[in-house]
């Protein structure tokens, strides 16, 4: 058996007679944080749900080496989730929600404590969730997840409604965990807060995966720009251009770097023309850009 | 299995509305016996062989209660946190229907207790136990204690019916309405439904006609009408139990979340 926690293969569902899902195999290899990226309606909760068994839908599955199908699925004991929004009963307090759904080892009072701890959830987890907020509800659906100590943790949108705080404290949290070994699977659409957790990278669209990568060598493959303002920014086009550099836009004057070693090269030619850079700013790609262009293509 | 099963009677037990409903049998069970014994042509021990008419109230709260078990759970949305777990459908469903069975098991018990505490405090030597009640031929114990066993048994033939329903429908209050309209069904259409009996003998399986059990326990001439003894009565009311929780169960092993 090969070293992933979860793998999918083939996994195909149709809602009626739309297909939501075609085809999707990917892996998520343990103790790595895997990004589910896709736009509104691509997929991505219902790969989850089919993992989950909260749907039906045709392929494979395998959690930890073991099948998971959607009539038998005991190995998703295992497995901790947030799918959507958190399921809350409101008549009762976050510490009842958290004692029914925790199991029944030795150390379950220490584990509940711990997890309240980590999210900071002390001043209203003694408090019936009727009154509870969007990020709070969030909150304790995250720590309804964590909270077994699952080797596989499947979040949908986790940083949804959460403060900037909050969503500090829960990266924090997961990757300390990925750290001791656990392995995730978190969509977002928050896509600068999934550069600073995935490594791993699947992105959906219309139900099928379009790219399967690691968000090192997506990153390395995207442009790196330099904005310059100078005494004259007009001479300084066409002297650039004169030199064969791709030039993006021209107020503010903004050219792509081929490599780090050009600005050394830029300063010097703009020099030698006796032009003053009076701004200089170098501006990278991010995630966002990279899943834009992936989508668009 | 027993995880579950402690799972759903902590949540029970955490609903208000479990207590309120509870507190609110005690004060009519009292109420009742109180003003039967003020107004004795509601005829006492009839009334105490009833639970003090309690019993009616206890099955449209076991109705409610066996809807929103399994409603709420998709109006909280809650059911998701139980389905991507190990547990299977059936597993959840199933104990489901023990801690409702639990449920109504101790509030018949409790309130047939509190009747008989009743009885002895505010009823003293007013009728013995161990007489006749006028045209039935039991002594009252027997008879009392018979009437709360078969209506509890009639009961569960209703309560499955609208846990099959509560299966089916998304909305736990539609249900809960369609179980109330089941329990009066009897009281509606019974003369129309035993007219229709005489004509077409094998429409005496219908289970609105099988819920008359309890009725027919007290009085026996009641089978004229419905056209079934008391064995076919019990043995029907089993089979319906057996295909509404079956049925239940399948649509709930395929339900999506
Ligand atoms: N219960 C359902 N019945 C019918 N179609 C559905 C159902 N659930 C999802 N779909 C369809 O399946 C597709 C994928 O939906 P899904 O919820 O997985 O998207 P998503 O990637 O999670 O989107 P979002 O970013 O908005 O959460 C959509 O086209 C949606 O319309
Ligand atoms: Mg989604």
């Amino acid at each position: 058996m090969d070293n992933s926690t979860l793998a999918v293969k083939h996994l195909t569902k149709f809602f009626g007679k739309k297909q939501a899902l075609s085809n999707i195999t990917f892996e998520c290899q343990k103790g790595h944080i895997v990004g589910l990226i896709g736009a509104n309606g691509a997929g991505k909760t219902t790969i989850m749900k089919s993992i989950l068994s909260m749907i039906k839908s045709d392929g494979d599955i395998s959690i930890n080496g073991q099948t998971s199908t959607f009539d038998n699925h005991k190995i998703l004991s295992e497995v901790g989730s947030l799918i959507e929004y958190p399921g809350i009963y409101p008549y009762m307090s976050g510490r009842d929600h958290l004692k029914i759904f925790t199991d029944d080892t030795k150390d379950k009072a220490q584990r509940i404590q711990d997890i309240i701890t980590e999210l900071n959830l002390k001043d209203y987890i003694d408090k019936r969730a009727k009154g509870y907020s969007l990020g709070m509800k969030q909150k304790l659906g995250i720590a309804m997840a964590l909270v077994n100590d699952p080797s596989l943790v499947i979040l949908d949108e986790p940083m949804n409604g959460l403060d900037p705080k909050a969503t500090k404290d829960l990266r924090e949290l997961i990757l300390k965990k990925k750290a001791a070994g656990t392995t995730f699977l978190i969509s977002s659409h928050i896509l600068g807060e999934l550069q600073k957790l995935a490594e791993d990278l699947i992105v959906i669209d219309h139900g099928k995966v379009i790219k399967k990568t690691t968000m090192a060598s997506l990153l390395e493959n995207n442009n790196h720009y330099l904005t310059l303002s100078t005494n004259n920014d007009p001479q300084t086009f066409d002297i650039l251009k004169q030199a064969n550099y791709t030039i993006c836009s021209t107020d503010p004057l903004k050219i792509i770097l081929p490599s780090e070693k050009s600005v050394e090269n830029i300063m010097e030619l703009l020099a030698s023309n006796n032009i003053t850079v009076r701004d200089l700013r170098h501006i990278d790609d991010d995630l966002e850009d990279s899943v834009l262009k992936i989508i668009a293509k | 299995m027993l995880n579950l099963y402690h799972q759903e009677m902590f949540k029970l037990m955490k609903k208000r509305s479990t207590w309120i409903c509870t507190i609110l049998l005690v004060v009519q069970n009292i109420a009742f016996a109180i003003i039967g014994k003020s107004y004795p042509r509601f005829v006492p021990r009839q009334l105490f062989a009833d639970d003090f008419a309690t019993i009616s109230f206890i099955i449209f709260i076991m109705i409610a209660a066996s809807a929103s078990i399994i409603s709420t759970e998709f109006e909280y949305n809650t059911i998701k946190n139980m389905v991507s777990k190990s547990y299977s459908r059936q597993t959840i469903l199933f104990s489901k229907w023990l801690a409702i069975l639990t449920y109504s098991s101790v509030i018949f018990f409790f309130i047939t207790l509190l009747s008989y505490i009743n009885k002895v405090v505010l009823y003293g030597t007013d009728f013995s136990l161990t007489n006749k009640l006028p045209g039935i031929n039991l002594p009252t114990w027997q008879y009392w204690l018979l009437t709360v066993a078969t209506n509890f048994f009639t009961m569960w033939l209703l309560l499955s019916a609208v846990f099959l329903m509560a299966s089916m429908l998304k909305k736990g209050t539609t249900a809960i309405t369609l179980g109330i309209v089941g329990y009066f069904a009897i009281s509606v259409v019974g003369r129309i439904m035993f007219l229709i009996i005489n004509k077409w003998d094998f429409i005496k399986w219908n289970p609105i006609n099988l819920m008359n059990y309890p009725s027919q326990l007290a009085f026996p001439d009641l089978e004229k009408l419905t056209h079934l003894n008391n064995t076919e009565m019990f043995a029907g009311s089993a089979v319906y139990m057996i295909l509404f929780m079956g049925l239940g169960m399948y649509l709930f092993s395929k339900k999506e979340v």
